[in-house]
């Protein structure tokens, strides 16, 4: 039998390796990783999702000369996607530390990017750490980036028709920012609409319309954000669900 | 857009999972993409084909399938599938209802071709 073994030439033959993972699997798996560490820590991470021009910087601003006034000012830093240039880090460095994360043309940000970002800030002592996506409704949606919250900025210059248009961004919001109040005169936007139409998509999503010039609503949101880190300091880690 | 950057995972963990087996190449890669799995079909293919050149999969076919969208109704407890993206139950109007399955992109099966392990173990006895 071995000397049969021994003269037969290679052969092959068809095997089927089931599997059965989601193809993101092994990523998600780091991002919930530093999900745990940065809950340990005491950081909530914030992933923020619009179109391009919503007012994702200028909101991040002003939201962190709101948690910077308060009589225990809370310290917060920035991570900024863009496909190209480092403006927004430079907007944003008036305001807190923030470093710029240039994706070369990729439409969205990817977890490995968010830890390299990290480490390049020199992971401060904050007790919010914001991750500005790249302007896109669409791809981010599908990437997990450690967050344990998914924010979502909708500007009322853009109409009131987006979250029909864009169902996986905001069902996987855990929050909607409606900025831009301060244009509501000039432009055909039902806050109500938009706020009924998000909520068909996703029922518990918390709404905060806000401006920053000048400054509305920004109480309301920041206020949001202290309440979600004592719950994630409370241990309850929420993520981006289903 | 993010397709190329799915099947570039994709292709990394097939062709990883075809040197654990020894393959001499892989004939099929089996995908299901959720209805809220943020990806065109026709677009992975599209970049399935393109991307495969160089990888052990360059002789491959990307079998998709479309798998919906499940959910369970927190309502009425009851499990539905649906191809249409709307989030109320069929079956009691509630909108309390938690996704199952089909918000993503799953690696089913990978057929390859392996060297037949009497064959390996043949040749390493020669060798």
């Amino acid at each position: 039998m071995s000397e049969h073994i021994l003269i037969s030439s290679p052969s092959t033959r068809p095997t089927v390796i089931t599997v059965r993972r989601d193809v993101q699997a092994a990523v998600i798996g780091q991002a919930d990783s530093f999900r745990q560490q940065m809950a340990a820590r005491g950081t909530l991470v914030i992933n923020v999702l619009s179109s391009p021009g919503a007012g994702k910087t200028s909101l991040l601003s002003a939201t962190a000369d709101c948690m910077a006034s308060m009589s225990t000012p809370l310290r917060m830093a920035v991570l900024v996607g863009d496909i190209a240039t480092d403006r927004d880090a430079q907007r944003l460095a008036e305001h807190a530390p923030a470093v710029q994360l240039t994706t070369g043309g990729a439409c969205h940000l990817e977890y490995p990017l968010v830890e390299h970002g990290w480490n390049a800030l020199g992971k401060p002592d904050v007790e919010f750490l914001f991750v500005e996506n790249i302007g896109n409704l669409v791809c981010p949606a599908s990437y997990d980036l450690g967050e344990h919250l998914r924010v979502l900025l909708l500007s009322t210059t853009e109409g009131d028709d987006k979250p029909a248009k864009y169902p996986k961004a905001f069902r996987t919001s855990h929050a909607l920012i409606i900025s831009k109040t301060d244009m509501l005169p000039y432009v055909h936007f039902n806050v109500e609409s938009a706020i009924a139409d998000a909520r068909s998509i996703r029922p518990d999503m918390a709404v905060f319309p806000t401006s920053t010039r000048p400054p509305h609503g920004l109480e309301a949101w920041c206020g949001y954000l202290i309440e979600q880190r004592r719950q994630l300091l409370s241990g309850d880690v929420c993520r981006p669900n289903r | 857009m993010h397709e190329s950057s799915l099947v570039e995972t994709l292709l990394r963990q097939v062709d990883a999972i075809a040197a654990e087996h020894h393959a001499t190449q892989v004939t099929q890669v089996r995908i299901e993409v959720g209805l809220l799995s943020g990806v065109e079909p026709i677009l992975m293919s599209e970049a399935f084909e393109r991307l495969k050149l160089g990888t052990m999969c360059r002789e491959a076919v990307l079998a998709i399938e479309d798998i919906g969208l499940t959910c369970r109704c927190q309502s009425c407890q009851t499990n539905y599938t649906t191809a249409e993206l709307s989030f109320v139950c069929p079956h009691c109007g509630s909108s309390r209802v938690t996704i199952t399955r089909g918000d993503g992109v799953e690696l089913v099966d990978v057929t390859l071709q392996a060297e037949d392990i009497l064959s390996r173990r043949a040749s390493e006895l020669r060798s």
